[in-house]
C-alpha cells in the first residue's frame, strides 16, 4: 500500500463525505427514524419486563447500538445498481481505479459523516428512553467494533450491489439480506434470546458479528468476548473482500452495455 | 509512441439477449422459468488502423455497433474473438495501464458528482490518474481556460444547463491529457449553439495536443467540423472508410434542404398575392 494508492482511495472517501454533506435532508430522516424506533422500542420493553441479563434500559441501549451499526452503514448497493441500469458504470470501468475498492472508499466517505451523526443520535436517544449510559468502558467497546462492523456491513452492501450486474434490480436480494440480519444478527433481540438453533445457523453467518457481537456488549452476559468479535469481523471482511473481487472480475468479463 | 493509436483486426462480439414467447399468460409463465435467448451480433469482423493524432468519425444507424466497438476499444467490454491494440495495449487485459492513457466521454451517461461542482470530480480523477500536484494544478488550468469553464467550477453540477455539464464532461476526460479520446455521440441532446462549442473544443484540443479521436454521432455537424476521416458501419461491419473531403466528392453531390416554415409557406405566399394584388388595386383607383 504507497502513498498513492491511499490518495487515490483516500480521494473516493473525501467525495463520498462530501456527497453526503451536501444532501442533510436524508440524514435528518434517518436521526427521525432512528429517535423513533427507539421510542418505540423503548415503551415495548417497559411492558414487557426484563430477563435475568437485561433491563428493559440496557435493551434499549442494545438497540441503541445495533441500530446505530445498521442505519451508519451506506446503501451503497442501490447506487451501484443505478450505475449498472443507467450505464454509467461505463465511465469507472474505464478509470485505472478498482471497481469495488472506489466504491468501498466511497462508502466509507459517507459512513465518516454518518456514524457519527447517528451515534450522537444514540446516545441522545438512549438516554432520554433508558435512562443514564452504560459504564464508559461497556460503551467503548462496543463503538469501537461497531465502528469496525459498519465498515464491513458496507463492504457487504457494495458485494451485493455487484449482483446488479446479472440481476439488474437487487431489491428482492437485499430484502432478503435485510429480513436475516434482523434475525440472524439478532437487531432487535440479544440472539442468545432466540432458540439454540438460530445461534447455530447464525454462527456460520456474518450477521452476529456485525451486530448482536458489538451490541451485546451493553448486556450483562455478551454474545463473544472483544477479541473474539474482533476475529469474526477480520474473518468476514476477508471473505467478502474476497467474493466481492472475484464477483467484479466475473461481471467485467460478462458485461453488457447496449444501446449508446 | 506506436505507429497506430488504434489498430483493429477481425473484431467481433456477440450478445444474448432474451425473447419473448409471447403476450399471454402460459407464455408469460415460460419466459420465467425457461427463458429462451438468442445471440445478437453487434460487432462482425471489423479491422481498422488509426494513426495518431488522427479525427476519425464512426457513424452508421442505431445498432450498428459504433457503441460496441468504443466500449471494446476503452477496455469496457470483452469481445468474442479478434485483436485489438490501443497505443499498443490489449484493452480487456492492460485496462489499468489503458486508463491512463485514455479518456472516454459518453454523451448520454455522466461521469460528474450532480450534487457536487465539477471542481469536486476533477479533484477526484486528478488523484484517479495520479498527476503530481503541479502537474494537477498546470492541467486544471490549461482545461479551464480551453473550455471556458471559470464561472462554472465551482457551481453544483445539478445547477449546470446540459451543455455547460457537456463542457465539464469533455474536459474532466481530457484532465490527464489522454492520447486518445473515444466520445460516444457528444453532442447528442444539446442545442445549436452548445453543439458548435463543444466541436471547436474538442477540435482546438486535438490540434493543440495531437489528442487521437475516434467518434461516433448521428449529426454529421460532428463528423464534418470534427473529423478528417469517416468510417460507417453497418451490422456490425465496415460498409467505407474513406476521408470526409472524398466522401463529400463522391457521394454528397448535391443536397436537399427542407424548410419548415411557421406559419405554412402556403399562407405566407396566398397573403403576399392578396396584398399585393390589394395594392395593385389601389394604384389604379388613385390613378383613375
Amino acid at each position: 500500500m504507497n502513498t498513492r494508492w491511499i490518495r487515490k482511495y483516500g480521494a473516493f472517501a473525501r467525495i463520498g463525505f462530501a456527497a453526503t454533506q451536501a444532501g442533510p435532508g436524508e440524514l435528518a430522516a434517518r436521526v427521525a427514524f432512528f429517535f423513533l424506533i427507539l421510542g418505540v422500542f423503548s415503551s415495548l420493553w417497559r411492558a414487557v419486563g426484563h430477563s435475568d441479563s437485561a433491563t428493559s434500559a440496557t435493551m434499549v441501549w442494545y438497540l441503541a447500538i445495533t441500530e446505530w451499526v445498521l442505519l451508519s452503514a451506506p446503501m451503497i448497493q442501490f447506487e451501484i445498481e443505478a450505475e449498472v441500469r443507467r450505464g454509467d458504470v461505463a465511465y469507472q470501468i474505464a478509470r485505472p481505479v478498482s471497481y469495488v475498492g472506489a466504491h468501498v472508499a466511497r462508502a466509507i466517505g459517507t459512513l465518516a459523516v454518518r456514524a457519527p451523526v447517528m451515534l450522537a443520535t444514540a446516545i441522545i436517544g438512549g438516554r432520554l428512553f433508558a435512562g443514564p449510559l452504560p459504564p464508559a468502558a461497556t460503551i467503548a467497546r462496543a463503538v469501537a467494533l461497531g465502528a469496525v462492523a459498519a465498515v464491513v456491513m458496507t463492504t457487504y452492501h457494495v458485494a451485493l450491489g455487484l449482483l446488479a450486474f446479472w440481476l439488474g434490480d437487487i431489491a428482492p436480494v437485499y430484502w432478503i439480506w435485510q429480513k436475516l440480519s434482523f434475525v440472524l444478527g439478532g437487531l432487535l433481540l440479544p440472539l442468545t434470546y432466540y432458540p439454540a438453533f438460530v445461534g447455530r445457523v447464525a454462527a456460520f453467518t456474518p450477521f452476529p458479528a456485525l451486530l448482536t457481537g458489538p451490541a451485546s456488549f451493553v448486556l450483562d452476559r455478551p454474545y463473544a468476548t472483544p477479541m473474539a468479535v474482533c476475529g469474526m469481523l477480520a474473518l468476514w471482511l476477508a471473505m467478502v473482500s474476497i467474493g466481492a473481487g472475484l464477483v467484479f472480475r466475473h461481471a467485467a468479463r460478462t458485461l453488457q452495455l447496449n444501446g449508446g | 509512441m506506436h505507429r497506430f493509436a488504434v489498430e483493429i483486426h477481425e473484431l467481433r462480439k456477440r450478445f444474448r439477449t432474451r425473447v419473448s414467447r409471447g403476450a399471454g399468460a402460459r407464455a408469460r409463465i415460460a419466459d420465467l422459468f425457461a427463458p429462451r435467448t438468442q445471440w445478437m451480433t453487434a460487432v462482425d469482423g471489423i479491422s481498422l488502423s488509426i494513426e495518431p493524432g488522427e479525427r476519425v468519425a464512426f457513424i452508421g444507424p442505431n445498432g450498428a455497433g459504433k457503441s460496441t466497438t468504443l466500449k471494446i476499444l476503452a477496455g469496457i467490454l470483452y469481445p468474442d474473438s479478434g485483436t485489438v491494440t490501443v497505443d499498443g495495449l490489449v484493452p480487456w487485459r492492460d485496462r489499468r495501464t489503458l486508463g491512463f492513457r485514455v479518456g472516454t466521454v459518453f454523451g448520454q451517461r455522466s461521469q460528474l458528482w450532480y450534487q457536487l461542482p465539477a471542481r469536486a470530480t476533477f479533484d477526484l480523477l486528478a488523484h484517479v490518474y495520479e498527476l503530481p500536484a503541479a502537474t494537477r494544478r498546470r492541467r486544471l488550468d490549461a482545461v479551464v481556460e480551453a473550455f471556458r469553464l471559470e464561472a462554472l467550477l465551482d457551481r453544483p453540477v445539478r445547477h449546470l444547463s446540459l451543455g455547460e455539464r457537456m463542457r465539464c464532461e469533455v474536459a474532466a476526460s481530457l484532465l490527464h491529457g489522454p492520447r486518445v479520446l473515444f466520445l460516444d455521440e457528444p453532442t447528442i441532446g444539446l442545442d445549436v449553439t452548445a453543439k458548435a462549442v463543444i466541436r471547436d473544443l474538442l477540435f482546438e484540443q486535438s490540434e493543440a495536443e495531437g489528442t487521437t479521436l475516434l467518434l461516433t454521432s448521428h449529426d454529421t455537424g460532428d463528423i464534418e467540423e470534427v473529423c478528417d476521416r469517416v468510417v460507417i458501419i453497418n451490422r456490425g461491419r465496415i460498409l467505407l472508410d474513406t476521408t470526409i473531403a472524398e466522401m463529400r466528392r463522391r457521394y454528397l453531390r448535391t443536397q436537399q434542404v427542407t424548410i419548415q416554415a411557421e406559419p405554412p409557406l402556403d399562407d405566407v405566399i396566398r397573403d403576399l398575392y392578396s396584398t399585393a394584388d390589394k395594392h395593385a388595386r389601389d394604384t389604379t383607383e388613385v390613378a383613375t
